[in-house]
């Protein structure tokens, strides 16, 4: 994964061209993957193969319509859209990196089919990090002022 | 389907989903090989690829070689990577050999695996912050309304 900070500042970008709202839970969707997966292995390192399903998107979909039973019935559809988009952005970024084995299997365990788009190794997302955070601000200040007027 | 209607029956039916696909992705997991196999089984694995499926630490370093740890077992690589490090996390594809020795095929050295966590950190906490500024739970329904909307 290209970490959270990246994942959450690219969603936070790709939500201010998109107008998505609220906010809060786009970000809650593009975390979602990783917050379900990664706590539960890095302290049980056994459970590294139940946890591989979280970064599928038939386990996304159903994840993400869980959550989605937390809100209220007229927002409920609305939620669910967000948070998957947050969750394929989310998927969308992890295919852009390289990953040696078993690369991302996007229908596990269902198919054992990877494909990755192999263009950055996982830490060199942190050399993005810069760059997407001066992004975010400005986009925060524009969208600051453009409320202001 | 997003009506209220049987919503804790179709909330406890997701949950069993996902925990059926998680048993059934660890159980498949079990079947792989691991290097565990490769050490207790050396002739049976000799030249074969092996692979790290989670990570590998970096436990020496020496002139010429290092030792990894792969699946809780230590094998010696001869060879030479610069900047490698005790504690490094690596990832690759090696050849086996029964004297608990791998030959490179493709590594690579994950550095600045702490600032990763630590920045990952932040960003869950920013992130759950938020959602705390923008709902708030009823907990008669255990429903999560919008408090206002920050953003």
């Amino acid at each position: 994964m290209p970490g959270l900070a990246t994942h959450v500042l690219a969603a936070y970008l790709v939500r201010g061209a998109a107008g998505i709202r609220p906010l809060a839970l786009f970000l809650l969707g593009t975390m979602l993957p990783d917050i379900l997966s990664r706590p539960l292995f890095f302290v049980i390192p056994g459970l590294y193969w139940f946890t591989k399903p979280f970064h599928s998107v038939f386990v996304a979909v159903l994840v993400c319509l869980l959550f989605s039973y937390f809100f209220p019935e007229e927002g409920r559809r609305q939620a669910f859209k967000i948070l998957l988009a947050g969750a394929l952005l989310h998927l969308f970024l992890d295919l852009l990196q390289i990953s040696i084995y078993p690369g991302y299997r996007w229908f596990f365990p269902f198919s054992a089919y990877s494909f990755s788009l192999g263009l950055f190794w996982p830490e060199e997302a942190l050399l993005a990090l810069p760059f997407l955070a001066l992004a975010s601000l400005i986009l925060r200040l524009r969208s600051n002022r453009r409320k202001a007027l | 389907m997003f009506s209220d209607r049987h919503r804790p029956l179709k909330i406890i039916l997701i949950i069993v989903i996902i925990l059926a696909i998680c048993l059934y992705s660890h159980s498949i997991g079990q079947a792989e090989t691991t290097a565990g196999d490769y050490v207790r089984s050396p002739e049976r694995y000799e030249n074969s690829r092996l692979f790290i499926k989670m990570w590998g630490n970096v436990l020496k370093t020496g002139h010429g070689y290092f030792d990894i740890s792969i699946d809780d077992e230590e094998f010696r690589i001869y060879d030479e990577i610069p900047g490698i490090q005790e504690g490094d996390m690596v990832t690759g594809e090696f050849i086996f050999h029964s004297n608990r020795s791998l030959d490179i095929v493709r590594m690579h050295v994950h550095k600045y695996r702490d600032v990763k966590l630590v920045l990952s950190l932040a960003a869950a906490a920013a992130v759950l912050l938020l959602l705390w500024r923008t709902y708030r739970l009823n907990s008669s329904g255990m429903v999560l309304e919008e408090r206002r909307c920050p953003d």
